[in-house]
């Protein structure tokens, strides 16, 4: 942003931050409201709105930049749009006929709105356009365009919602509803930080615990603050947020990058005292308990085919939770795996030997 | 008056009969009469004597080959500037017009005789052949339709296509198409167009299934578009349907095979009811024609990559004819792809790690058993590709994630396979983009001219890249087969090497040339070796690959005969060297091409001494093709002692001339000396894997010869920074040893970091990929081992087990240490305690199912008796 009212803006900033600490009030709301002094949103960057998008009035929450969002961002952040007006024709559409809509300002709350173009082949002019608008922004991942991309008020990603198995359809009322979920997630996680922030010791740990649910991107150290918190884990809160299927798996089956060696042969009566150790324990979440119920089904059959045992594993796998997508995919076994017979030769090869 | 009319008319009959039947009965030998006799490509002007030169003059090294100037040929430079014909601005030829002039529904339904009768007419038309009369006539839209129409049914079976355009409706719904010269060319010419009586097959069923075909939806906004979008999608399925042969009941097999039966479903393709076999079966082309509607429905929906509508259409061949059999190929995943994986071009390199490299599922099952997938198929019903971004996979779902969600978007994408790996390459920005690659030896799951090399996807490209001249040299190579066809084998052959002249990138026009050439040429070995020239020139400086495979496998095996003089076929040779490029690698099988020269020189002692001083002059100017210095060494040495220590005195000769003081001629020196080490490694890696045949001055002459090309690069700096590990007791015995390996990494670029390696600064060794990768160190002398330390690149946690052995001899091996459950440290040392191993060998095996091969800045081998 280069504009003569952007930089007057930067100039005043930290005087209009003196100024709240001393009122009580930003100066800068009142400031919007009294039309003589609005430097906030400058003409020149009226000018920079993307192609097709109707041009920011002095009330929208849309902005003409990435810098300009930030700098505006309020409790509830930035929601950007991805686009690609050279290659990507249905995006280049939902601009119109989703970005645009009134419906989507209704279920963002006060958070800034963004669309951002991004370029296939560009030409220089393109390319400048380009990097006003969302210099310094990170790319969707992998690039993938129509994304909606969420922000924190300091440019930290929460949420992404890349593509139209997110988006829905080209008028974007899926995404309406996702994006409402996503905002409402990150608005809790950020009163119960609030929250956390008053109490300590295993309290805390139950609050950080909760916000480790969300379905969006918590914070990365969150996990280690919940450990601080309650070293001993009497929440059970550290388990449940560091628990890792993966490494169980990898562990049991005496591999440590996935890849099975000659040598490795998992041992099931320590693949069931291990799982059993995670199914048992209801600080877990459900899903990784069925994962570890997975294990060991996985195991039976290779060792026992579908045997009364197998059966049984999958069975007590439903139970735990039997709308949840692990449940669905253990009942299916039953009949993909239900004729399997147990292996003839059940004797454990060593070709590794010790010396 | 009515006897005259009558005469008349027998007189006019017989006129008209004769002139119908001329094109049939009159002989060969009568037309060549007029015929030009082509003029000769460039002769050499004068061949080089090559004598025997003493063995003593060092140099007659520096002695440049005699170059052959090259010789302008005036047949060759004017074909060069011939006027390229403009396709596109050709007027296209009206229904009304191809009504009057093209053939009609009842010649398309006896397709045997309309090729006869097409070829009839370009006999009848073209009467005199030399570059302007060719010229004028490929000019000529009609007569450009005719050759196109006729190269098209020799590529069909002509009894199967008459069945085919005998079936309702199927004559009406093709005309428009065959009698399109924009259509018919692409359809024939931008893909390899094999049995082309089931690709028009398949076409008649998209038509029947999408009536709108020739109707082009105006996008909404201006970006370039082709008209004939969807007809040129169809014409790409259908090529490419047809010649992997993803139709009828081959394909059901192919997909109730074991290999895919779990990998999910694909409806349409993989029935899984006996109903749905028999409906299948009815349908045959029913994949293809998923691929044709998903293509064209997408594109009319705005839904794919912009580009895709203006690409040129021999790349369009690449996603619409995306894996047909593959499960990654299903409308449900492409789709999914489409609508979830869509980004700017360039960024399908990246879309492969979306993917979780996870070689074991949820249940404990490998990713190399079906049921890796299987219990996940419940949730992901037709959308394979979905399940692979879930569930996860190894380098081959994820290439495979990575190319399809390319091809999904209409943006060219292909796997390639990779020494134990599997990548990909996007076509971005004009050029391929190879990704998730871990070597530069690739081999595309893509073939082209029945070659899976990445040099023939490259030149192919190049080629297609030259538009209108590729074009023109197709037209004339269908042209010159259509003479062929016609008996016309003098004219024929003077249209093939018009043809090879204007795009001598063009593949199968080579063979077609050669192949009625091959007697005359046999006749002139000059102009033969003028052949061979053309073809260094024009292919060997770009795609040096390329140009070794079309003379090891078109021109050796016969001009070889024909040069009766080792003199002839050494200028045979020169010009491959000499033409190329100074920045090209031989990163590829160059022993092959090397051998065969050299093979073809005989017994003689001073003709092959000759030839490996050109091979060391042609790397000495461009010393990128080290390898080819490393086989000279290895087969001088293999020869015998002298001729070993000849070409090591030629090796010598130019390093001693690169001045030091110059960077680039120590950049030079660097590489030379690594050829050398790189050979003295090879020999005693091959003298080792021969038992009972190791010589033991044999190896310890090779340690010298690594050691003294090592010298001068061993006090280098090292960018490897070492781990400090404790001091171990006694002498560093491994210093001055030889590394050998079974697998070179070809990205390592300097062969000295073995020794390096050997030191306690540290250097590299790095191996190809692979399991059970063997790194052996020759040690410098015979050593009581007591300890050993081993720094992998990458920290010992990059190893799963490995194995040490120890040997006296190179023969039989002992184990030392076994290091199974490797720690994430950066070093791992082998301390025998006190005791000690004697031994000359120390050999490292990177154990089982290791991926990563061998990748070490140092391994030490220390014995503390001596000080």
């Amino acid at each position: 942003m280069t504009s003569i009212g952007n930089n007057v803006h930067l100039f005043t900033r930290p005087i209009l931050f003196l100024s709240f600490l001393v009122l009580g009030t930003s100066p800068l709301i009142d400031a919007q409201e009294e039309p003589p002094v609005e430097p906030e949103v400058p003409q020149v960057a009226l000018d920079l709105a993307p192609e097709g998008m109707t041009k920011p009035t002095v009330k929208s929450r849309r902005d003409a930049s990435y810098s300009d969002a930030l700098r505006e961002a309020g409790p509830d952040g930035i929601i950007v749009f991805c686009y690609g007006p050279d290659w990507n024709r249905r995006s280049t559409r939902m601009l119109k006929t989703f970005w645009e809509r009134q419906e989507v300002e209704q279920v963002t709350g006060e958070a800034r709105l963004l669309a951002v173009p991004y370029y296939q082949n560009p030409t220089e002019e393109q390319k400048e356009k380009a990097r006003e608008i969302s210099y310094r922004m990170p790319v969707p991942p992998f690039g993938v365009c129509p994304s909606v991309l969420m922000f924190d008020s300091n440019g930290t990603m929460y949420a992404s919602l890349p593509g139209m198995d997110y988006l829905g359809d080209e008028t974007g009322t899926l995404a309406l509803e996702n994006i409402a979920k996503k905002l409402e997630a990150f608005r809790k996680m950020r009163k119960l930080l609030a929250k956390a922030d008053e109490v300590t010791g295993p309290a805390k740990a139950k609050i950080l615990g909760e916000i480790a649910d969300l379905p969006i991107k918590v914070p990365e150290d969150l996990s280690k603050q919940i450990a601080e918190a309650d070293p001993k884990d009497t929440t059970g809160m550290v388990v449940r947020t560091t628990h890792k299927p993966q490494e169980l798996l990898y562990k049991l089956m005496g591999t440590k990058d996935g890849f099975l060696g000659a040598h490795s042969n998992p041992d099931l009566k320590e693949m069931i005292t291990e799982s059993m150790k995670i199914i048992r324990n209801e600080n877990i979440r459900t899903s990784d308990r069925q994962e570890a119920y997975f294990l060991l089904i996985g195991q039976t059959r290779r060792e026992e085919g579908a045997s009364a045992r197998f059966k049984q594993l999958i069975n007590a796998c439903v139970k735990l939770d039997p709308t949840s997508r692990e449940a669905t995919i253990a009942k299916s076994l039953l009949e993909e795996w239900g004729s399997f017979k147990a292996p003839k030769h059940d004797k454990k090869k060593k070709d590794k030997k010790k010396h | 008056m009515k006897d005259k009319l009558i005469i008349v008319g027998i007189v006019l009959g017989c006129v008209g009969l004769g002139f119908l039947l001329e094109p049939f009965i009159m002989p060969e030998e009568q037309k060549i009469v007029q015929q030009e006799t082509p003029p000769p490509p460039p002769e050499p002007v004068e061949e080089p004597v090559i004598e025997p030169e003493p063995v003593e003059e060092p140099e007659i090294v520096q002695e440049e080959t005699p170059e052959i100037p090259p010789e302008e040929d005036p047949e060759t430079t004017d074909v060069k500037k011939m006027e390229i014909v403009q396709e596109d601005n050709v007027k296209p030829v009206s229904e009304e017009e191809v009504k009057k002039k093209g053939p009609s529904p009842t010649d398309w339904k006896h397709p045997k005789q309309l090729q006869k009768k097409l070829a009839a007419r370009v006999r009848v038309s073209l009467n005199h052949v030399n570059k302007d009369s060719v010229l004028e006539f490929i000019k000529n839209p009609e007569n450009r339709l005719v050759i196109t129409q006729w190269e098209l049914l020799n590529r069909a079976d002509l009894d199967k296509l008459e069945d085919l355009m005998k079936g309702k409706g199927v004559v009406d719904s093709l005309i428009p198409l065959l009698n399109n010269l924009q259509w018919v060319s692409t359809f024939v010419y931008d893909g390899e167009l094999e049995s082309a009586e089931t690709a028009l097959a398949m076409i008649h069923d998209f038509r029947q299934a999408d009536p709108k075909m020739d109707e082009d939806v105006k996008p909404e906004d201006d970006l370039p578009v082709r008209p004939g979008v969807k007809k040129r999608i169809a014409a790409a399925v259908a090529v490419e349907f047809a010649r992997n042969g993803w139709y009828g009941p081959a394909m059901l097999n192919k997909n109730n095979s074991d290999d895919v039966k779990n990998l999910g479903s694909m409806p349409g393709i993989r029935p899984r009811s006996r109903k749905a076999e028999r409906e299948a079966q009815k349908n045959a082309y029913l994949a293809a024609r998923e691929r044709y509607l998903f293509f064209a429905e997408s594109w009319d929906k705005g839904l794919l990559n912009s580009q895709f509508g203006n690409m040129p259409d021999w790349l369009m061949h690449f996603p619409c004819g995306w894996k047909g059999d593959s499960p990654f190929g299903s409308v449900g995943s492409m789709r999914w792809m489409r609508d979830n994986a869509s980004a700017p071009a360039i960024q399908f390199t990246g879309m492969a790690f979306q993917v979780p490299y996870l070689p074991l599922n949820k249940f404990g099952d490998t990713i190399f058993t079906p049921l890796y997938y299987e219990p996940f198929n419940v949730l992901y019903p037709d959308n394979f590709a979905k399940a692979t971004r879930d569930t996860g996979a190894v380098c081959g779902g994820c290439s495979h994630f990575g190319a399809s969600s390319s091809c999904a978007n209409g943006v060219p994408a292909i796997t390639v396979g990779e020494p134990g790996h599997c990548a990909y390459a996007v076509y971005a920005n004009g050029k391929w983009h190879p990704s998730f690659t871990i070597s530069d030896d690739r081999h595309p799951h893509w073939k082209v001219w029945g070659m899976n090399t990445w040099s023939a996807l490259e030149m192919m490209s190049d080629m297609y890249a030259e538009g209108q001249r590729t074009r023109d040299a197709q037209i004339m190579t269908s042209l010159g087969s259509i003479m062929l066809a016609n008996h016309q084998a003098k004219k024929a052959l003077q249209v093939y090497e018009m043809a090879v002249t204007m795009q001598p990138l063009y593949n199968p026009v080579w063979k077609l040339y050669l192949q009625t050439a091959a007697k005359s040429l046999c006749r002139l070995p000059s102009r033969y070796l003028g052949v061979n020239d053309f073809i260094c020139t024009s292919v060997a400086p770009k795609h040096p690959e390329m140009c070794s495979h079309y003379l090891t496998e078109t021109i050796y095996p016969t001009l070889l005969k024909t040069l009766r003089t080792p003199k002839q076929k050494m200028i045979a040779f020169k010009s491959f060297f000499d033409n190329l490029d100074v920045n090209e690698k031989a990163e590829w099988d160059i022993q092959k091409l090397l051998d065969l020269q050299y093979e073809s020189l005989g017994k003689a002692f001073s003709n092959k001494e000759q030839y490996l001083r050109m091979v060391a002059d042609a790397v000495n100017r461009r010393p990128k093709f080290g390898p080819a210095l490393s086989w000279a060494m290895i087969k001088a040495y293999n020869e015998n002692k002298r001729m070993g220590d000849k070409v090591r005195g030629i090796v010598d000769t130019l390093l001693e001339a690169l001045p030091k003081e110059d960077a680039e001629a120590q950049t030079k020196h660097a590489l030379l000396s690594a050829s050398v080490v790189r050979a003295a490694e090879e020999m005693s890696a091959a003298a080792l894997a021969a038992p009972g045949r190791i010589n033991p001055r044999d190896l310890d002459y090779f340690l010298d010869l690594a050691n003294k090309y090592c010298a001068p690069y061993l006090n280098a700096e090292s960018k490897n920074k070492m781990p400090d590990f404790p001091k171990q007791q006694g002498k560093l015995v491994s210093e001055g040893g030889l590394v050998m390996m079974e697998k070179y990494n070809p990205d390592q670029s300097s062969i000295v970091q073995h020794a390096a390696a050997l030191t306690e600064r540290g250097g590299r060794i790095l191996s190809e990929k692979g399991n059970h990768v063997k790194v052996t160190i020759h040690l410098p002398l015979r050593a009581n081992i007591t300890s050993v330390v081993i720094v992998p690149t990458n920290g010992c946690k990059s190893y799963r087990e490995w194995n040490i052995e120890t040997s006296s001899d190179g023969k039989t091996w002992e184990l030392l240490a076994d290091l199974p459950d490797s720690k994430d440290e950066p070093y791992a040392i082998v301390d025998l305690g006190g005791r000690s191993r004697q031994a000359k060998f120390l050999r490292i095996d990177s154990g089982a199912e290791q991926m990563t091969g061998i990748d070490f800045k140092a391994v030490l081998v220390y014995d503390k008796h001596r000080k």
